[in-house]
């Protein structure tokens, strides 16, 4: 309230300041790679019937909306919203006694915290609390950083603004730094048109919080929920196109200068295989 | 007779109210006073950061810190154009900020970059700017702003605006 709100800064500027950041150490996400996200994510999201904001786009049209704070556009940014998500937790005595079926099962969670001033990070252009709350969350379910994308089936992740959701691949450990808006190029252009449901890793299925909206708050146990559902095969639609390994993460992020990251990782039964 | 209907109107209630810079004051004060622009600096030896926006006590370490007067000068570590926003600041867009480091600091202060010419090349990282205040001020964020620093001297002589140093 003292120094930043006074100047204008508001969610789509200081996301845009952690973007550009990053574009000024990497030279990516470029504008195209951002359109990228919002052409997938919205398209994505005319296979799933609760999203808010299902489009068939078109990169131009990304590119021509209306500029928001350069240099997102409109279509970068995901829309506010108003709605309620639920998960249905339990220990797994419970879940044995009661012979739930198809349960999914959290093997992992992680969450950080890194300065909520941006002008206090050393780095702007990445956000450490993504880093090693990927990173905690990974090891308490087993896996590896480095090998995450192998070792996942999808990621539902917290795509507010197009750019942080290529930043979000980096930090995650999907590629390494640097990466993230060349490797959206390429799993971009290999789904041709859409739906983005295969490929290396999909990631936001679902529409993510661009193609569904952004229930501030609900929203991280929407994600959660969308990757249970992949996991047990019943995401209908939108359901990912191969589910190998069995696991899944959730990603969700909020705060001043988004400093608070959580990552959820889960597992369906035995890792279970399903084929569409 | 009629069914009772309400009517109603759109009204507005307004609140003036007093918001406390706390220990920060001082920083204000001066920026309203003295055209200086304060941060701090920690009195721990081994850590001694340098904070802008200042911190009473350090953020790092949490040794408290004392005020020292800091460079006018700075250089962008990042900044961007808005233009779109709430309804707050609606009516300056498309405006300018950034996270600027002061020569000095090791931390970065957010503020408005104001440029004659306000196009993204012009306020890239690594670009060169200095404070301009408004003559009439009042102790608030929105009382001084940055410029390019080959801009300064035009920016200094127009009637409403002067330098610091």
């Amino acid at each position: 309230m003292t120094y930043e709100y006074p100047m204008g800064m508001m969610a789509a500027s200081s996301y845009v300041s952690m973007v550009n950041a990053h574009f000024e150490e990497f030279g990516n996400p470029t504008e195209e790679h951002m359109a990228y996200v919002s052409v997938k994510n919205h398209g994505n999201a005319m296979l799933n019937p609760k999203a808010q904001s299902p489009m068939k786009l078109t990169v131009e049209d990304v590119m021509n909306s209306r500029i928001i704070c350069y240099p997102f556009k409109m279509l970068d940014c995901c829309l506010y919203s108003e709605a309620s998500a639920a998960l249905i937790l339990a220990p797994e005595e419970k879940v044995k006694e009661l012979g739930i079926e198809k349960p999914i099962w959290i093997t992992g969670v992680g969450a950080a915290n890194t300065d909520c001033f941006i002008g206090n990070r050393e780095d702007m252009g990445r956000l450490y609390s993504n880093i090693f709350a990927a990173k905690a969350a990974y090891k308490m379910a087993g896996l590896d950083y480095g090998k995450i994308k192998q070792q996942i089936d999808l990621a539902e992740l917290h795509d507010a603004f197009s750019g942080q959701e290529v930043i979000s691949y980096e930090e995650l450990g999907f590629v390494p730094f640097g990466e993230g808006g060349p490797w959206i190029e390429r799993t971009f252009e290999k789904s041709g048109e859409g739906p983005w449901l295969d490929g290396e890793l999909p990631c936001c299925p679902s529409g993510g919080l661009i193609g569904c909206g952004h229930a501030v708050g609900a929203t991280g146990i929407m994600s959660t929920g969308e990757a249970a559902l992949q996991l047990r095969g019943e995401a209908g639609k939108h359901q990912v196109k191969t589910i190998e390994n069995g696991r899944a993460i959730s990603h969700s992020i909020g705060g001043p200068g988004a400093a608070y990251a959580a990552i959820i990782v889960m597992a369906n039964e035995d890792g279970v295989k399903l084929n569409g | 007779m009629d069914e009772f209907q309400a009517h109603e109107i759109r009204d507005r209630i307004k609140i003036n109210y007093k918001y406390t810079y706390g220990g920060q004051s001082k920083f204000f004060i001066e920026v309203m006073n003295n055209k200086k622009l304060l941060g701090t600096k920690c009195t721990n030896p081994k850590c001694g950061k340098a904070w802008m926006p200042p911190r009473i006590n350090c953020s790092e370490c949490y040794s408290p810190a004392e005020w020292v007067e800091m460079k006018q000068s700075g250089t962008i570590e990042v900044s961007t154009i808005v233009w779109y926003t709430t309804s707050a600041f609606i009516k300056s867009v498309p405006y300018s900020i950034g996270f600027i480091k002061l020569d000095g600091a090791d931390t970065a202060l957010l503020q408005g970059i104001f440029s004659e010419n306000l196009v993204p090349s012009k306020i890239k990282k690594g670009r060169r700017v200095k404070a301009v205040f408004s003559k009439e001020r009042e102790g608030k964020m929105t009382d001084f702003f940055f410029v390019p620093e080959d801009e300064y001297e035009r920016w200094i002589e127009k009637p409403e605006y002067e330098g610091g140093e």
